[in-house]
């Protein structure tokens, strides 16, 4: 009976306070939209088979997806407050009117209850919309190559209920403190009356502008490291907390201080063109600073999200042409330490010649070295994973990537065949080249894993390195160097001790086939996909490892991979971007009816019509773009790391990236704006027809 | 010259939806001399706040003029008119009109700092009315942070700080507390005999009693007046209840006839 009661209350009070509440449930479908999205993605097996970064991308977006979800409960408690302020007489008139305030928490509860309900549905929808969509369009573009399972969404689904669920709870406990905390006088004045004042803004923005700093300086150290970001997630992770708070405490406190700092400056401010101005911007920046903070924060997530999402379609051919070199290619890496298996070679061989294709093949051995880049000297003699390498350098406590080097070696004959040259070779004297080390020849020493020192020789007449088309192993970014040394004899640059270099797992055989094909693409899918079935049945898996690829079927599934990345997040940003505008559209055009009253008294006093529109002019454009403007500020701070993430992921070309930055934030400030001129604009209408009676 | 005339204004409300149009005001014509305190009376909606809208140039007129020192300001085009309010017209409104993103002090400068006036001066200004408005201890307060009385004591401080040669006030005694609203009337009273002109719109009896001339307004036009002459504060009120009895009454036209 009393439940009815309540529930009727409840459902009653949301609909008469339906200006009010849709912008608190607005924000919450957002949130649980991207979360939704975010979370549903991570665990999505398309993301996983890409190449090189599928696990970056996965740990980024299952990284992307906590964020969203912690940032949602203060975001959440932001639009709350608002709600409960504005709601605050009407409990303080329910208070006079007899109901105890002990009676109003189970209407609170249901009130909750019935918007986490309406949240949790809508945002839900919404993003398994969204996220079907991408993902059918994903399945078409890859022929239905990849399988999706409908479990994984809805263990995502599982988990969104469970975390807004927790959400609302808090909302709900925030509300209830407040409810019972304030005197029945306080809470029928709570809207009218200004906040109360801060405390210690000072403080505050001091400590905002610490955090900052060192969340920048976090961000250039991670980018500085020569390794994936997703290294070092604590760092990235603290970092990326420090931004918000920061973000929070500047625009809640910072922006406080800072027009305090213009008041006392009298000269400064008792000028037609300051004074008011700058009071209502105080006024203003108390009331809204947190929601200002909040959009500032998910502008910065978008424009992240983007600048990755453009820069990871436009990096796919330049990976395509990296990681895949040939038509097809087979790669046979030798297991343990045994070297290259003769046996499965030929099988590879005929099984070639029975399809009518010939191969250009070549052994290597590849081998991770120590690069004293500045002592000019390569050193592949140390195991510089084992612990005595590690215990050796005591300065570095984390091996840096940027100090390895990844050696290809190969034989001159398999040089000389393949880029059809005849060079010869010296005993003792080797040819070495890299496009990302750098290495010059005057420089350079090599310390081969006989331990033997080498002498380099160079030749003019080395072609570039892209014709000797081999597999990239590491992605470019990340900061490992590779080089190519082609020594006379691979036995003997290896030494005698053979079994034990290679026991350690870091000298590596190889042998690479390079097959062109020249027929119709639906052929070099088909040829690939039987050479690679007869080479299952017929090779033997003890002694090696084997991949078999055409860069056909790698292209498509990447352009359809990044394409599917790309339009999601390109949907996610627009409806995040539409909705962040609404949500300010919306408080704008309620506060124009508050800010009317004002502005017509401004107007009763003496100010003009000219005067009025000037500073609500300046204001719009002030809670309009400071949010963009620190995103954008936060967007070029945290580049470092997302080239970082990049290079692991997919693109290593800065030029790309930067592109890819600017874009995404032209391509937000554009829609940005014009939601801003559209809510200037019926702002400033409201104003006039106020005050032009 | 008088410092205020008022030639035979006629306001006319009509509304683009609406086929009536209401006339508020109905050819008003009077003067008022410099010192002057003058309280208006009449019913509600007997247009007496159109009028003191008119008088303020917040709203243009249907017709006829208003002459300031004999510059009629129904001619002077909108963008200097701010400027000329400020400088020559001083307001205290019933609901104080205080802006809350203000403090009281920086409130009652708000017109100087838009007059360009230098700070040394405004503070000056303050300081001379300071002793006599009784707010120096909450002038660093928020509006919301004081009662009615001293709100409507700050709006008085920022009408006079221009030195304005007319102070309008519309029912500025109306959501006052007895006591703050007989504080204020003194406090007219007193800014009156140092001459400056005061024009009031009020509903109450003991209010316009303050004041040295009475006028009395109904459906728009002006139905009587009633100078003090020497009458004591008492008389005129019992003057002035005598006459909204008859105003109130439903005979205008013998009334009308008494008043010329
Ligand atoms: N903005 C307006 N639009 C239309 N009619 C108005 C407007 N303002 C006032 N009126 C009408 O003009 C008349 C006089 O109003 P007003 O001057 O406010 O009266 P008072 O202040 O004496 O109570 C009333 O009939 C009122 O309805
Ligand atoms: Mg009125």
């Amino acid at each position: 009976m009393k439940l009815k009661l309540y529930s009727k209350l409840a459902v009653s009070s949301i609909i008469k306070n339906k200006p009010l509440f849709i912008p608190h449930i607005l924000s919450g479908v957002i949130m649980t939209a991207v979360f939704f999205i975010l979370y549903a993605l991570s665990g999505s097996s398309a993301i996983e088979q890409l190449p090189a970064g599928g696990v970056a991308l996965v740990v980024l977006l299952k990284y992307s997806a906590i964020l969203i979800g912690f940032f949602s409960i203060p975001f959440l408690i932001y639009t709350n407050t608002t709600l409960f302020k504005n709601r605050a007489p009407e409990f303080g008139l329910y208070n006079v009117l007899g109901i105890g305030r002990i009676a109003m928490i189970p209407l609170l509860f249901l009130e909750n209850l019935l918007t986490y309900g309406i949240v949790i549905f809508s945002g839900l929808f919404i993003g398994s919309l969204l996220f079907k969509l991408a993902e059918t369009s994903l399945i078409r573009i890859m022929k239905g190559n990849i399988s999706y399972s409908l479990h994984l969404d809805l263990a995502a689904a599982f988990v969104t209920v469970i975390w807004y669920a927790f959400t609302f709870l808090i909302l709900f406990l925030c509300d209830s403190v407040k409810l019972l905390k304030n005197s029945t006088v306080d809470l029928l004045q709570t809207s009218h009356y200004g906040d109360t004042p801060l405390r210690h803004p000072k403080l505050s923005t001091v400590i905002g502008l610490f955090i900052l700093t060192c969340s920048y300086l976090a961000s250039f150290w991670v980018g500085s490291r020569g390794e994936s970001p997703t290294n070092h997630s604590l760092t990235c992770f603290n970092l990326t907390c420090g931004i918000i708070i920061s973000t929070y405490l500047l625009f809640v406190a910072g922006s406080i201080y800072f027009c305090q700092k213009l008041q006392q400056n009298s000269e400064f401010y008792f000028t037609p063109k300051h004074f008011i101005t700058i009071s209502s911007l105080k006024h203003r920046m108390h009331r809204n600073g947190s929601g200002l903070a909040s959009i500032c924060i998910l502008a910065t997530f978008v424009l992240l999200t983007l600048t990755f999402s453009f820069a990871f379609y436009r990096g796919c051919s330049t990976m395509l042409s990296s990681h895949y070199p040939n038509d097809l290619s087979i790669v046979m890496q030798a297991k343990e330490d045994t070297s290259i298996d003769n046996s499965n070679a030929e099988t590879i061989e005929k099984t070639l010649e029975s399809h009518g294709l010939t191969s250009q093949a070549s052994s290597l051995l590849s081998a991770t070295a120590t690069s004293a880049y500045s002592a000019g000297i390569i050193d592949m003699s140390a195991n510089v994973y084992s612990q005595e390498f590690q215990n050796s350098r005591p300065k570095k406590f984390f091996p840096n990537n940027d100090d390895l080097v990844d050696i290809r070696v190969i034989s001159l004959d398999d040089y000389n065949k393949l880029c059809k040259t005849d060079i010869t070779l010296d005993d003792n004297t080797v040819l070495i080249m890299s496009k990302t080390a750098g290495y010059t020849d005057k420089v350079l020493s090599l310390v081969g894993c006989d331990g033997h020192t080498y002498a380099i020789k160079t030749t003019d007449t080395i072609p570039p390195l892209t014709e000797l088309k081999y597999n990239n192993t590491y992605p470019e970014g990340s900061g490992i160097k590779e080089c190519y040394v082609v020594v006379p004899d691979i036995s003997s640059f290896l030494g005698t001790d053979v079994t034990g270099k290679t026991s350690y797992g870091y000298v590596t055989y190889y042998k690479e086939y390079d097959v062109s094909l020249s027929v119709s693409k639906e052929d070099q899918l088909s040829i690939g996909n039987a050479i690679l079935s007869d080479l299952e049945s017929s090779i033997d898996h003890i002694s090696s490892e084997l991949s078999c690829a055409t860069r056909v079927e790698k292209s498509d599934k990447l352009s359809g991979l990044s394409g599917g990345l790309l339009f999601l997040a390109f949907i996610v940003s627009l409806i995040f971007i539409l909705m962040a505008s609404l949500i300010i559209y919306y408080k704008q055009i309620s506060e124009g009816y508050e800010d009317s009253s004002q502005f017509d008294i401004m107007r009763k006093v003496g100010l003009s019509l000219n005067g009025i529109h000037s500073t609500v002019n300046f204001q719009l454009l002030l809670t309009f773009f400071s949010p963009i403007i620190i995103s954008g500020l936060h967007l070029l701070f945290l580049t470092p790391i997302l080239y970082r993430l990049l290079a692991f992921s997919i693109v290593c070309n800065k030029s790309i990236i930067i592109m890819t930055t600017i874009l995404s934030f032209c391509t937000y400030s554009i829609i940005y704006f014009s939601v801003y001129k559209f809510t200037s604009n019926s702002y400033l209408k409201r104003i006039a027809n106020k005050s032009n009676p | 010259m008088s410092l205020l005339e008022v030639n035979s204004l006629k306001k006319i409300y009509s509304s683009a939806f609406k086929s009536n149009a209401v006339t508020a005001l109905n050819n008003i014509s009077f003067s008022v001399e410099e010192g002057e305190y003058i309280a208006i009376m009449g019913e509600s909606g007997s247009g007496k706040s159109t009028l003191l809208n008119a008088i303020a140039a917040l709203d243009t007129p249907t017709s006829g003029n208003i002459l300031l020192k004999g510059t009629d300001f129904t001619k002077i085009p909108d963008h200097k008119m701010a400027a000329f309010r400020r400088s020559h017209l001083g307001f205290v409104f019933q609901d104080f009109h205080l802006l809350d993103t203000l403090t009281l002090e920086e409130n009652i400068y708000l017109p100087l700092v838009l007059n360009n006036t230098p700070l040394h001066e405004m503070k000056r200004r303050l300081n001379a009315l300071i002793p006599s408005l009784g707010i120096g201890r909450i002038l660093k307060n928020y509006p919301y942070e004081v009662s009615g009385g001293q709100k409507q004591r700050a709006a008085v401080a920022r009408a006079l700080i221009t030195y304005p040669d007319l102070i309008l006030a519309d029912e500025p005694t109306g959501a006052l507390d007895s006591r703050s609203a007989d504080e204020l009337l003194n406090l007219f009273n007193e800014i009156n005999e140092n001459g400056q002109t005061i024009i009031m719109v009020t509903h109450s009896i003991s209010a316009a009693s303050h004041a040295n001339r009475i006028l009395f307004i109904k459906d728009g036009a002006i139905f009587h007046q009633i100078y003090r002459g020497t009458a004591s504060n008492d008389e005129l009120y019992n003057t002035i209840s005598k006459t909204l009895t008859v105003l109130m009454s439903k005979a205008p036209s013998p009334i009308r006839r008494i008043a010329n």
